[in-house]
């Protein structure tokens, strides 16, 4: 036996050193025990040619056709491909449509924020707040006629002062120079203009908010429109603020201090129109006729 | 190629660049025609299942993540594609192939010309293949023919990489015994290549 011989030792190789092998895990020191191991072992040896050959076999080319061209048209059918240049030209003109939406939908806005007349293809229907001012128009051009009428139907009254200034006991202070009317207010309904016969009742139209029933009281001939804030039953009538506005007295104890501002049309927003009954006071203390 | 120039074709190919998506079918097909054949036996299959594969990642390159590798979301798809077909195809290996010494139309006594033994080579690898079950063959095919790490199969399988090793050395030593006994065939293989 060769000295080589006696140096190579005997035990079959394990099997996890062949599998490290072929995994390509094997360091070198380990690499040269396999093979020193294979000379040994001739058995072994061959089982490991074969195994090396069959790998080999794994690893020989394939004839493999080109699918290329073949692979695109499919692709082509479901998603084109655009060349390059002519990538370009189709990015391009998006960004120039893009443009142009944007440029589209800038001008709605600005259109819409400025001019929005321009936008309304149809006309729009009419608010209800439309309704009211339209009302409020007529309600106007009615307190004229009234004022008018006021005015008119004073010319003709006879003052109570005017009554016989020699009748005893008849106090004939200079508030009660003209007659009195009183109006009673109810709240919430709606009322309007109420042309009134031209004698003893005076047209009055009467604008206020919600508030308590009240008695107003104005002075004939005053031929003037006025609106009426909220009032107390109680007879303490608080002073609008529109008639503080244009010039009204502090003090509110009097009704008729607020009595009409001849020629003044005045307007209280968010109004309720109030029916109400304008009753002629009888300066003589009888009962108001109607 | 390396993974940076590859993401740079994938992402012109999903922008519409033909020219980056023939580079991509080019850098795999072979690798991915060559595992089809392997698994499946059928190079018709194999064809067929190579130009799906890469229709379906063509035309989805905007859901490829990149922080997998491309080959192994192709050759995902082309695996479910061959399993799918799979159940409806008669087998290409036929266990009676198997573990007959002289093989398909072979004989100890004809003379070994280069073409025979390339065919005769592939018949004993494809023998040797046929013996393996569906996992090992992939595992080893996968391994010994497209190089691929054993923790990229292992991610790709979806199985620890301790299977995988298991599955290698199986796989290997069957294919050993398949090849033993072919014994003339391979013989005459080791003619050519000793």
């Amino acid at each position: 036996m060769s000295n080589a011989r006696r140096d190579i030792p005997r035990e079959r190789i394990p099997d996890e050193l062949v599998d490290a092998y072929f995994d390509h895990e094997l360091d070198e020191g380990s690499r040269d025990r396999l093979f020193r191991g294979m000379l040994a072992d001739p058995e072994r040896a061959e089982e490991l040619a074969r195994t090396q050959r069959a790998v080999g076999l794994l690893r020989e080319p394939i004839d493999a056709p080109d699918l290329t061209e073949s692979i695109m048209a499919r692709v082509e059918r479901r998603r084109r491909f655009i060349h390059p240049a002519q990538r370009r030209t189709v990015r391009h003109w998006r960004l120039v449509a893009a443009g142009a939406v944007l440029a589209v939908v800038l001008g709605l806005a600005l259109t819409q924020r400025y001019a929005p007349q321009f936008l309304e293809l149809a006309p729009r229907p009419r608010p209800i707040t439309a309704v009211v001012e339209a009302g409020r128009a007529e309600a106007e051009q009615g307190a004229r006629q009234l004022a008018s009428t006021i005015t008119s139907v004073a010319a003709r009254a006879t003052p109570v002062a005017d009554a016989d200034p020699n009748a005893a006991g008849s106090p004939a202070p200079a508030a009660a120079a003209r007659p009195m009317y009183s109006l009673t207010l109810q709240p919430g309904a709606l009322a309007g203009v109420r042309t009134l016969p031209p004698a003893p009742k005076r047209e009055v139209l009467v604008f206020g908010g919600a508030g308590s029933p009240g008695v107003f009281r104005f002075a004939h001939g005053s031929g003037v429109l006025f609106g009426v804030d909220r009032f107390a039953v109680a007879g303490r009538v608080g002073v609008p603020d529109w008639a503080r506005a244009i010039g009204a007295p502090d003090d509110a104890e009097d009704p008729a201090s607020l009595a009409p501002f001849p020629g003044t049309i005045l307007r209280v927003p968010g109004i309720d129109r109030f029916v109400g009954d304008v009753v002629e006071e009888n300066s003589s203390g009888g009962p108001p006729r109607r | 190629m390396n993974r940076r120039q590859e993401q740079r074709l994938i992402e012109r190919a999903a922008a519409g660049d033909r020219a980056a998506a023939e580079s991509l079918i080019r850098a795999h097909q072979y690798s991915l025609y060559a595992y089809l054949l392997r698994m499946s036996g059928r190079p018709e299959a194999a064809e067929d299942i190579v130009q799906e594969a890469f229709v379906r990642v063509l035309t989805n390159l905007e859901r490829f993540d990149p922080r997998f590798r491309f080959s192994t979301w192709l050759f995902t798809i082309a695996k479910r594609l061959y399993l799918n077909a799979a159940a409806r195809m008669k087998p290409a290996y036929g266990s009676d192939m198997v573990d007959t010494a002289g093989g398909v139309g072979l004989g100890p006594d004809r003379p070994a010309i280069a073409g025979e033994v390339a065919a005769n080579a592939t018949d004993a690898i494809a023998h040797a293949l046929a013996v393996l079950p569906d996992v090992q063959r992939e595992v080893v095919i996968l391994f010994h023919q497209l190089d691929w790490p054993v923790s990229v199969i292992a991610q790709h399988m979806d199985i620890p990489v301790g299977t995988v090793k298991s599955h290698l050395h199986r796989g290997r030593r069957r294919m050993r015994e398949a090849l033993a006994r072919c014994e003339v065939r391979v013989a005459r293989v080791a003619e050519v290549w000793t």
